[in-house]
C-alpha cells in the first residue's frame, strides 16, 4: 500500500524528466518527414498522413475491438509465461541437476524463431486464438523462465545463514529473504516478456489469418496497398508498448528496485 | 546456570577433516575467544556450536535460552530499509510491527543511528554503519550468548572500541556470554576471560590461555605485554608460523 502511494506521488516528477525523451522522439519525426520527402508517400507516407489516418482511424469502432482482442491474447500469453516461467524457473533453480538439464531445452526453445513455433501452431491446433497464444507462450516463457533460474541459483548462503541464525520461520524466509531476491530477477525478465508478447501476437495474428485483432487489420491494409493505415497500425502498437512501458511499468520499476545501487 | 560445552567435537568436509577432539565450554557472562590462522577451522566451529552446521561427530550441548550472530560483513538484506533489518530477528519471534519498530528503534539509537539512517536502505549506508545496524539486530533481540566471527576486522579503531565497550557492559550488567573469534591477538586479550589457541589440518586445540586479571583493569601495558609474551611461546610460534623469517 506504501509502495503504491510513492508511485504515484513521484508519479508528476516522473513524468517531468520525460523531456529529453520527447525531444528525441521528435527528432525521429523529422527524420519520418525527411525520409518522406525523399522516397515518396508509397513507401514511407509521412507523419502527417499516418496521424490523419490514425485520427480517422481512432473514430470507428472496429480498431477498439481489434485493440482490445490483441492486447486480450497478448496479456493471456503474457500472463501464462510469467505463472509457468516463474514457477518452473524457480523450482529448476532449486536443484542442481534441473538446472543443468533445462539450460539446453531453454536455448532450443529461444533459438526456434517465433514465426517456425505459429507454422507449428496452426499444424497442430488451427486457426485460433490458442495457436496464437501458444506462440506467444513459447516465445516468452523462456525469458522468465531463465530470469527465475539465475535468481534462485543466486540465492546467497550468507543470507541464508543469517536468517537461520535468527531461526527465521521458513514463511517469513520465503517473504523476506527468499522472494525479494528472486523478484529481482522475475520482474525486469517478466518486462522483457512482455515486449516480446506483444511483438510476437502482431506477428502471429498476420501469419494466422485470423479475422480479427491489429495483425488482422495489418494483413487488410497490406492487401490494399494502404501505406498510410499500415503506419497508423504501428503506430498504435508502438504507442501502446510505450505507455505500458513507461506509465505502468517504469515507475513500478522505480518503487520496487530503489533499494538497487 | 547456561553454558555451552563442547565435547570431543570432530568435523569433516568430505574427505578432509577440518575439526579434531575439541573441547572446551563457556559459562554464562564469560568471553571465550578463539584465535588461530586462516584455515584453521574457526568459523566451521563457530556454525557447529551455533547450530548453523550439522553435528556429524561429538557434543554440542548449549543450554543458553537464546543466541544472536555478527559476522564480518553485516549481511543485511539490500532490499530492506536500516530499521526493518534491525528488526529482522524481532519479526522471525513474532513481535508486532509497531512493537518491533519500538525495540528496534530504540536499539539504533544505542548503537549512535538516527532517524535517518533507519530509513536508509543498506546501500546509502558505510561499511561502519552497516555493522552498526548488523550489532543492533544481533543485540535487540536479548541474546543470552553472541557469536561474533571477527565482526571488528573491517571496522576503524573508534568504532571497534565503541561496540567492544558496549558488549563489555552487556557482559558485566545483563550476563551475556560472548563466543568470540579473532586472528587478533591484543583483541582477544583485551576482552576474553579465556583465550583457545587453534591450530590448522586439522583444526585442533593447542594452547588454552586463562586470564585472570579483571578486564577492567587491564590497560595498554598488560595487554601489550601479555601479547609480546604469547608472541614468544614456542606452541603460538609454531602455530602462526611466525618463525618464516628464521628458515
Amino acid at each position: 500500500m506504501n509502495a503504491f502511494i510513492n508511485i504515484i506521488k513521484d508519479f508528476p516528477r516522473y513524468l517531468w524528466s520525460g523531456w529529453g525523451a520527447i525531444a528525441s522522439l521528435f527528432l525521429f519525426l523529422a527524420l519520418w518527414d525527411l525520409g518522406n520527402q525523399f522516397n515518396g508517400s508509397l513507401v514511407l507516407p509521412s507523419p502527417q498522413e499516418t496521424f490523419i489516418a490514425l485520427w480517422q482511424m481512432l473514430h470507428t469502432v472496429e480498431i477498439w475491438t481489434d485493440v482490445a482482442i490483441t492486447v486480450e491474447r497478448s496479456l493471456w500469453g503474457f500472463v501464462i509465461s510469467v505463472v509457468l516461467g516463474g514457477g518452473l524457473g524457480v523450482l529448476a533453480g532449486s536443484f542442481a541437476t534441473a538446472s543443468i538439464m533445462s539450460r539446453p531445452i531453454i536455448t532450443v526453445m529461444m533459438g526456434v524463431p517465433p514465426i517456425a513455433w505459429i507454422i507449428l501452431a496452426l499444424l497442430w491446433f488451427g486457426v485460433s486464438d490458442g495457436s496464437i497464444i501458444f506462440t506467444l507462450v513459447v516465445a516468452s516463457f523462456p525469458i522468465v523462465f531463465v530470469g527465475a533460474l539465475q535468481g534462485t541459483r543466486t540465492l546467497e548462503g550468507d543470507l541464508n545463514d543469517m536468517s537461520n541464525s535468527f531461526k527465521t520461520p521458513l514463511l517469513m524466509r520465503l517473504t523476506d529473504v527468499y522472494f525479494p531476491h528472486v523478484f529481482s530477477y522475475i520482474f525486469p525478465a517478466s518486462i522483457s516478456a512482455l515486449g516480446m508478447s506483444w511483438k510476437v501476437v502482431v506477428m502471429s495474428e498476420l501469419l494466422a489469418s485470423t479475422p480479427t485483432g491489429i495483425g488482422a487489420s495489418l494483413a487488410v491494409a497490406r492487401s490494399h496497398f494502404d501505406s498510410p493505415v499500415a503506419m497508423a497500425l504501428v503506430l498504435i502498437m508502438v504507442i501502446f508498448l510505450l505507455l505500458i512501458e513507461y506509465v505502468f511499468l517504469e515507475p513500478i520499476k522505480r518503487e520496487v528496485e530503489q533499494w538497487r545501487n | 546456570m547456561a553454558q555451552l560445552i563442547i565435547k570431543n567435537l570432530y568435523h569433516k568436509f568430505g574427505a578432509t577433516e577440518i575439526l579434531a577432539d575439541i573441547n572446551f565450554s563457556l559459562a554464562q557472562g564469560k568471553v571465550i575467544s578463539i584465535v588461530g590462522p586462516s584455515g584453521s577451522g574457526k568459523t566451521t566451529l563457530l556454525h557447529l556450536c551455533g547450530n548453523l552446521l550439522e553435528i556429524v561427530d561429538g557434543e554440542v550441548d548449549n543450554s543458553f535460552s537464546s543466541q544472536a550472530f555478527a559476522f564480518q560483513d553485516a549481511r543485511l538484506l539490500p532490499w530492506q530499509t536500516a530499521l526493518d533489518n534491525i528488526a529482522f530477528g524481532l519479526k522471525g519471534g513474532g513481535v508486532a510491527k509497531k512493537q518491533r519498530h519500538k525495540l528496534a528503534t530504540k536499539m539504533a539509537f544505542k548503537l549512535g543511528l538516527n532517524n535517518d539512517d533507519l530509513a536508509k536502505f543498506p546501500k546509502d549506508l558505510s561499511g561502519g554503519m552497516r555493522q552498526r545496524v548488523a550489532f543492533a539486530r544481533a543485540l535487540v533481540i536479548k541474546p543470552e550468548l553472541m557469536f561474533l566471527d571477527e565482526p571488528f576486522s573491517a571496522l576503524d579503531i573508534g568504532l571497534k572500541q565503541e561496540l567492544q565497550h558496549l558488549l563489555m557492559g552487556l557482559v558485566v550488567n545483563e550476563k551475556l556470554s560472548i563466543f568470540f573469534i579473532t586472528h587478533d591477538l591484543a583483541e582477544a586479550i583485551k576482552i576474553s576471560d579465556e583465550i583457545l589457541v587453534l591450530d590448522a589440518d586439522p583444526g585442533r586445540i593447542v594452547k588454552q590461555i586463562v586470564l585472570d586479571r579483571p578486564r577492567e583493569s587491564r590497560d595498554e601495558d598488560y595487554i601489550f605485554n601479555t601479547t609480546r609474551q604469547l608472541l614468544q611461546d614456542p606452541q603460538i610460534i609454531s602455530t602462526f608460523e611466525l618463525n618464516f623469517k628464521k628458515k
